[in-house]
């Protein structure tokens, strides 16, 4: 027998469907896999039950109360929005370097631009400018404990794109896996998805099914122009999430994605003396090689720090007398997960061994401290 | 870009770190950290002849290199 079965009920009425033993399940089966049930745009509600998938089907939501914001943390891409800019908004033109938070470029020639802008589509504040001599990329890792549950299955990724110059643009979307646990030395493709992009903003998707075991090891997720002459596009909204379907871009607080992106790296930077080191104190450990202890959020691993320019930093001693600073020598003692030493060289004026001869460390121009544990 | 073995710090005989001399004159000091990415590619680098000074500034050898390798983690 085939055909509908249809309950109605008047308006505010219900529908129920129960057996006479209360303790038992009630099981509504839906017999084909392109079936799908749907709730009306009125007020559903399921009454001390769980929605549960059988076997290899799915239990998705697509919209939520007000179809813009579903449940957080659904995205494991970090500053998809392109929100946070710690190492500057512009001049990111070294292939393999970080640009966005989160972000580092590529290409397969030589990068010309990399910078933030402010085209970017409705409800969106900045995108991902990067334009390159032949394929140029954007690449985020995916850390292995955010990758766990990816084994087997299925990831799509979305993004806005577009191509700022005349024509189209094919815009190629490649997942890989890590050799090696958070180690990307090596990596190995799962899969490519194209599409093709325009002079105006538009949302693309990307599907990847049966993921490998490897994902387990952590991802990268890299969107690059598929030419190998100067190309450019803009990107933003970047979403990789669980499931086939593509849910509304995930708008978490600024606060929230900042710490998210802090797990990874911190910039300390200043252009005056104004700019004091966060959480400095300094002693010395021989004669003008002052030590600074440097506090920071919680890493992935214990980070690269790097100093951008040793000679713009002062010692600023107890007696209030500015020590110029003439390079950086190093984490000697042990760099950790919260915190590490630093030590720069002097040429004089920081006595060996007086622990009250530096007080703190100050900019005093133009300078940035990098505390790095990207993948 | 080169790299250099950090001098010992007062009362510590293990290096920790190692610092990259970086193109546009930034220094870098890298943990001896296996999880740290830019501690892979350094082991990797400097395996493949990629300049490693001791802390006075000489360029080891590459039999001092492999050496070296072999004692950190």
């Amino acid at each position: 027998m085939s055909g509908n079965l249809k309950l109605n009920t008047p308006s505010a009425g219900s529908v129920t469907l129960s057996t006479a033993d209360t303790a038992s399940n009630v099981t509504v089966t839906i017999p084909a896999a392109t079936d799908t049930a749907t709730l009306n745009a009125q007020t559903q509600t399921l009454t001390n039950k769980t929605l549960v998938a059988s076997g290899s089907n799915t239990v998705e939501a697509t919209s939520g109360p007000t179809s813009t914001q579903l449940a957080g943390m659904r995205n494991k891409i970090i500053n998809g929005a392109m929100l946070v800019w710690q190492r500057g908004t512009s001049g990111f033109t070294t292939n393999n370097n970080y640009s966005a938070d989160r972000w580092f470029l590529s290409s397969g020639g030589s990068i010309t631009i990399g910078a933030r802008s402010t085209d970017a589509p409705t409800t969106y504040k900045y995108s991902l400018f990067i334009v390159a001599s032949a394929y140029p990329q954007v690449n985020q890792r995916i850390e292995s404990a955010n990758c766990n549950d990816l084994s087997g299955g299925t990831v799509i990724v979305s993004f806005w794109a577009r191509n700022p110059t005349a024509g189209t643009l094919t815009l190629s979307t490649q997942l890989y896996y890590a050799s090696a646990s958070d180690n990307f030395e090596t990596i190995t493709s799962i899969a490519t998805v194209s599409n093709t992009i325009t002079t105006s903003w538009a949302q693309y998707t990307a599907t990847f099914t049966s993921l490998p075991s490897g994902v387990t090891n952590g991802i990268q997720l890299s969107i690059f122009g598929n030419s190998g002459s100067t190309t450019a596009f803009d990107i933003t909204g970047v979403q990789l999430e669980k499931g086939a379907t593509a849910t509304p871009f995930e708008n978490r607080l600024y606060g929230t994605e900042f710490d998210l992106c802090r797990r990874y790296c911190e910039v300390y930077s200043g252009s005056s003396e104004a700019d004091v080191i966060p959480q400095g104190m300094a002693q010395t450990d021989v004669s003008n090689r002052p030590e600074t202890m440097l506090q920071y959020y919680l890493k992935r691993a214990a980070p690269t720090i790097t100093v951008a320019s040793g000679t713009a930093i002062i010692y600023q001693t107890m007696s209030n007398t500015g020590v110029g600073i003439t390079g950086y020598a190093g984490a000697l003692v042990g760099t950790g997960l919260r915190g590490s030493n630093l030590f720069f060289n002097c040429s004089s004026g920081v006595t060996q061994a007086t622990l009250s001869a530096v007080g703190y460390i100050i900019f005093s121009g133009s300078n940035s401290i990098t505390v790095s544990a990207e993948l | 870009m080169y790299y250099q073995l950090c001098p010992p710090a007062k009362g510590n005989i293990e290096n920790k770190a190692v610092l990259r001399i970086n193109d546009d004159g930034s220094v870098s000091s890298i943990p001896f950290d296996p999880a740290n990415t830019d501690y892979q590619k350094f082991k990797i680098d400097v395996a493949g002849g990629t300049p490693l000074e001791d802390p006075d500034g000489n360029v080891m050898t590459q039999e001092q290199v492999d050496a070296f390798l072999r004692t950190i983690p």
